[in-house]
């Protein structure tokens, strides 16, 4: 029966991500308003629930613009090829592990493929999203949206790299590539082993998925409205659920590879997909909160502050989870205690030397 | 420009306390609009005009002073001879609100209303008749050229009465009235936030 497997899990996964990315939609719009002391939509349906469908019907009969001078074919595929990577990395998502659950206990982690380089896996297919964005800003034929594409391939590979080498260190501590292995391995939260690796994958993210502050993609106040400023109706739709799939996607893997999955921490309650679903909601709460902090960067800073602050700290952080690899086990507490010292200490100073050396300018 | 200031991020430390702090303990600051309303100024010329039939002397007077002719009014002379509106009609889809017939009325039988919701369905709902002109219900008249109604009336909310500077600006003003004729979103802020605003 391993056909029945594919499709129970397609469906699974697509109902999961458009319910989720429906509601994220929702939750930025009223958290956001909140922050802003105001209550944000609340007039479809209790509570403004029903917003994302009164807005997914108003996007769905709106008129769909061709430009007359687009490449056709790269302008139809685009968005469509911006969107699909964030559906797919939900392939390897573990949503819940394999034994004893909360609600009811499984036989094999429930994931639609468990794949033995999950986080290979996971990089690889989230750097395609960028493809997409490239295509819309050349097929566009328009100055505003070629200057996004560019900001956003520059932005894109320098980000990645700290990223990725933040990443490196759980998978060195797990000693697994594998999504579900790494759930399996985190007794205690890994972002309590890796607080700096935490600090620069989340930054990194953040950038990645093009988020405020990072979102110089859509500088609205520079280049219009980025890559998206041909785009109407659906294919707008696309883009706009695209970067919220990817939002979800990273407060997924953020959950997963940090927080523990779908276990309740120290395994105090049996582990359940709820806790996941929990914690993707938190890290998501995180991300607008930095939103409605921070003004968005400029594209120098953008740039100095990927190599010349994430870069370096991601490598020593590398090289200490390596060293620390060394050590015996049992250490557990004092390692803790030990990372999240050097964590401030390394930020607080390498901040303060960035700083001094001009900042971000790169002049 | 590299100087000798420390910077370890703190800014942006602060900034994330002081919207999380706003997340959780500010009130919400919009109103709600057809739920709830916030008091208009009390010389609010508001989108309409409020006759008053019993001081009326039907002299005319307004609607020679209407730059745009809204005002239509027919008199009849009655048996002591002094004279009374028949007819007495105001266009308030052409009005601009001007306040003229206001302040050249000689007895103060016209005044301008202080309601701001005048939307309907078709022009001719716009020309009031007189049975319609009087006072009643939302329609009422505003403090605008009229100073015995402007005591009377309710404070405007977010406007801050005493405090040093409007005192400066309206030293004929009488003390904040009772807050019971506030308006119930005024209410929710604190006295010291309003005087904090006033002094800005």
């Amino acid at each position: 029966m391993d056909w029945l497997h594919w499709v129970i899990y397609v469906v699974i996964i697509l109902a999961f991500v458009l319910t989720l990315v429906m509601s994220f939609i929702l939750i930025e719009r009223r958290v956001v308003g909140r922050f802003q002391l105001r209550l944000g939509p609340n007039r479809v349906g209790p509570q403004g629930i029903l917003q994302p469908v009164a807005d997914a019907v108003k996007i769905l009969l709106k008129e769909d613009i061709i430009p007359s001078k687009v490449d056709r074919v790269v302008h139809l595929l685009a968005p469509i090829v911006t969107f699909a990577p964030a559906v797919l990395i939900f392939a390897v998502i573990p949503f819940q592990q394999a034994g004893n659950g909360l609600f009811f206990d499984l036989k094999a982690t429930a994931s639609m493929v468990d794949l033995d380089v999950g986080v290979l896996f996971i990089f690889a297919i989230s750097s395609i999203s960028v493809v997409g964005l490239v295509m819309a800003g050349w097929a566009s034929n328009n100055k505003y949206a070629l200057l996004g594409a560019m900001r956003t391939i520059a932005q894109m590979v320098s980000y990645e790299i700290p990223m990725v080498l933040a990443v490196l260190g759980i998978v060195l501590i797990a000693g697994s590539l594998s999504l579900a292995d790494i759930v399996d391995k985190q007794n205690i939260p890994f972002i309590l082993l890796q607080p700096l690796g935490f600090f620069i994958y989340f930054l990194g993210a953040t950038a990645e998925m093009n988020r405020s502050p990072f979102d110089l993609l859509e500088a609205e106040s520079e280049i219009v409205a980025g890559v998206n400023i041909e785009y109407s109706g659906m294919k707008f739709a696309m883009f706009f659920l695209g970067e919220y799939a990817y939002a979800l996607a990273v407060s997924t893997i953020t959950s997963v590879l940090f927080l523990g999955g779908a276990k309740f921490p120290w395994g105090l309650l049996p582990q359940s997909f709820i806790w996941l679903l929990v914690k993707i909601l938190l890290v998501f709460f995180v991300i607008l909160w930095i939103r409605s902090t921070l003004p968005r960067v400029r594209v120098d800073q953008l740039m100095g502050f990927a190599w010349k602050f994430l870069l370096p700290l991601s490598l020593i952080n590398l090289f200490l989870v390596a060293a620390e690899g060394m050590l015996p086990s049992g250490f557990t507490w004092p390692i803790v205690a030990l990372n999240v010292t050097l964590a401030v200490a390394l930020v607080v100073i390498w901040a303060n030397r960035f700083y001094r050396v001009g900042g971000a300018k790169v002049a | 420009m590299p100087d000798n200031r420390i910077s370890l991020g703190q800014g942006i430390l602060k900034g994330l306390a002081l919207t999380i702090k706003h997340f959780i303990s500010r009130p919400i600051i919009t109103v709600q609009y057809p739920e709830e309303r916030l008091v208009t100024s009390r010389r609010i010329r508001g989108c309409d005009l409020v006759w008053d039939s019993e001081r009326c002397t039907a002299c005319c007077t307004c609607a020679k002073s209407c730059p745009q002719g809204n005002i239509h009014i027919e008199t009849k002379v009655r048996p002591d001879n002094t004279r009374e509106a028949v007819v007495f009609e105001i266009d308030h889809g052409r009005s601009m609100f001007c306040g003229l017939c206001v302040e050249s009325c000689p007895f103060d039988a016209i005044h301008m209303g202080r309601s701001y919701e005048r939307a309907t369905y078709n022009r001719d709902s716009l020309v009031i008749p007189k049975e319609k002109l009087v006072a009643q219900g939302d329609r009422q008249p505003s403090g605008y050229f009229r100073p015995q109604f402007e005591e009377t009336l309710p404070p405007q909310s977010l406007l801050i009465y005493g405090g040093k500077s409007s005192e400066v600006k309206t030293p004929e003003n009488p003390p904040p009235q009772s807050p019971a004729t506030a308006a119930p979103v005024s209410e929710k802020k604190e006295p010291a936030e309003r005087e904090k605003v006033g002094v800005k």
